[in-house]
């Protein structure tokens, strides 16, 4: 009887020194035991533009494509009477935004803005306004550069290509001398 | 009549002699006492709870507790998945031959919420756990085809004991919807439980 209650005595004192003597133990007297590990991530809201191509030029020149940049020349900006010469390009941008986003366009000049004195009158002018048009997730949407701005939401994420599509219209009052020059601006913003 | 109480005396010495050899006789072999000693051990298996093991970490946070943190899941410049690293080490022992169960609840891990992705769009993340125990490797591949659990088991036809490692990876651009898709805003998580039991 004595010798049994010591074989007991041993036997519970080897598993508590299991138990001290190391990481918690998950044990069950049936022989099983049973862990867990969980493994966790964010992914974070983002959009990104890639670098552009230009698979359209008419009057154009294609300077630089660079990640978030993109250098057009215009050719010949205006034809022997001075009146401004037609000229296209599409951009297209690989953009990708994972959740719910917005586009926004804007022109820094309202339009192609000469480098000379600013005429509000007479025959010449020193702005010359251009279409753009937008198309992205399935979306398209068109302003004239004298507007302020284009924006609008896209309720889910998308990825693909923007295509902007510039377009300077033929015609109209002659351009006083000097350069002309614009920049245009398309953000890609993660709501919230 | 003068040799009976010699003869008298004689039987009694003769008496004395047997009745101490009677005495005497257990101390040398002709009697037996036996003792039984019994004992029983149970089947028990054990393993204690996952910690960070050396080895090749990549992309981890500091453990908490049973939870792993990925420091970035997504890559920053093409929102796809970013490589991750970790190895978990667990003391474990089992006294029997018995059976090893690694299972992940969700087959990869899954972002919490929208069930369905734009398409083009990763929603969850494939992964391999690779279990380490009794010398041999016991791979786990949750491929994150669709949200449900996935298990590898196998039979370890010996008693064993030692540390147990899991070695986790998730690989650059590893996705569901594609090699290199861009993954969905949002948090995603998986459980892996390893069980030992005794057969």
């Amino acid at each position: 009887m004595n010798i049994r209650h010591l074989t007991a005595l041993t036997a519970l004192a080897g598993l508590a020194g299991l138990a001290a003597g190391g990481p918690a133990m998950a044990q069950t007297v049936d022989g099983s035991a049973t862990i867990q590990a969980t493994f966790r991530g964010g992914a974070e809201p983002a959009c990104r533009l890639n670098t552009p191509t230009a698979p359209t030029a008419q009057n154009v020149q294609i300077g630089g494509l660079a990640p978030g940049s993109a250098d057009i020349s215009i050719s010949q900006l205006v034809g022997d009477d001075g009146a401004p010469l037609a000229a296209t390009v599409v951009l297209v941008v690989p953009a990708v935004c994972n959740q719910a986003h917005t586009l926004n366009l804007s022109s820094l000049n309202g339009g192609l803005l000469g480098d000379g004195p600013e005429l509000t009158g007479g025959p010449f002018r020193s702005r010359l306004p251009y279409s753009v048009t937008v198309a992205w997730a399935g979306g398209q949407q068109s302003f004239v550069t004298q507007d302020e701005a284009l924006s609008f939401a896209v309720g889910d994420a998308a990825v693909g290509s923007v295509t902007v599509t510039i377009e300077i219209p033929p015609g109209g009052a002659p351009l006083a001398a000097g350069a002309y020059s614009d920049e245009i601006v398309l953000e890609l913003g993660a709501a919230g | 009549m003068t040799a009976s109480p010699a003869l008298v005396h004689g039987w009694k010495v003769a008496a004395l002699v047997v009745s101490m050899a009677c005495i005497a006789a257990p101390a040398w072999a002709q009697d037996q006492a036996t003792v039984t000693l019994t004992g029983e051990a149970d089947q028990m298996c054990t393993v204690g709870q996952p910690t960070q093991s050396i080895g090749a970490l990549t992309n981890f946070d500091t453990p908490s507790g049973s939870v792993f943190g990925i420091t970035r899941l997504a890559d920053p410049e093409t929102l796809s998945t970013q490589a991750a690293t970790i190895t978990l080490s667990m003391d474990a022992m089992c006294n029997t031959i018995h059976r090893v169960v690694i299972a992940s609840d969700n087959n990869g891990l899954w972002r919490q919420g929208v069930t369905t992705a734009p398409s083009g769009f990763g929603s969850a993340v494939p992964y391999t756990a690779n279990l380490v125990w009794a010398d041999q490797q016991y791979p786990l591949t949750a491929e994150a085809a669709s949200r449900r659990t996935v298990e590898e088991e196998m039979l370890i036809g010996h008693p064993n004991t030692g540390e147990m490692l899991i070695e986790f990876e998730i690989n650059t651009g590893a996705t569901n919807a594609g090699l290199g898709a861009p993954l969905l805003a949002g948090e995603y998580s998986d459980v892996l439980r390893v069980t030992v039991e005794s057969q």
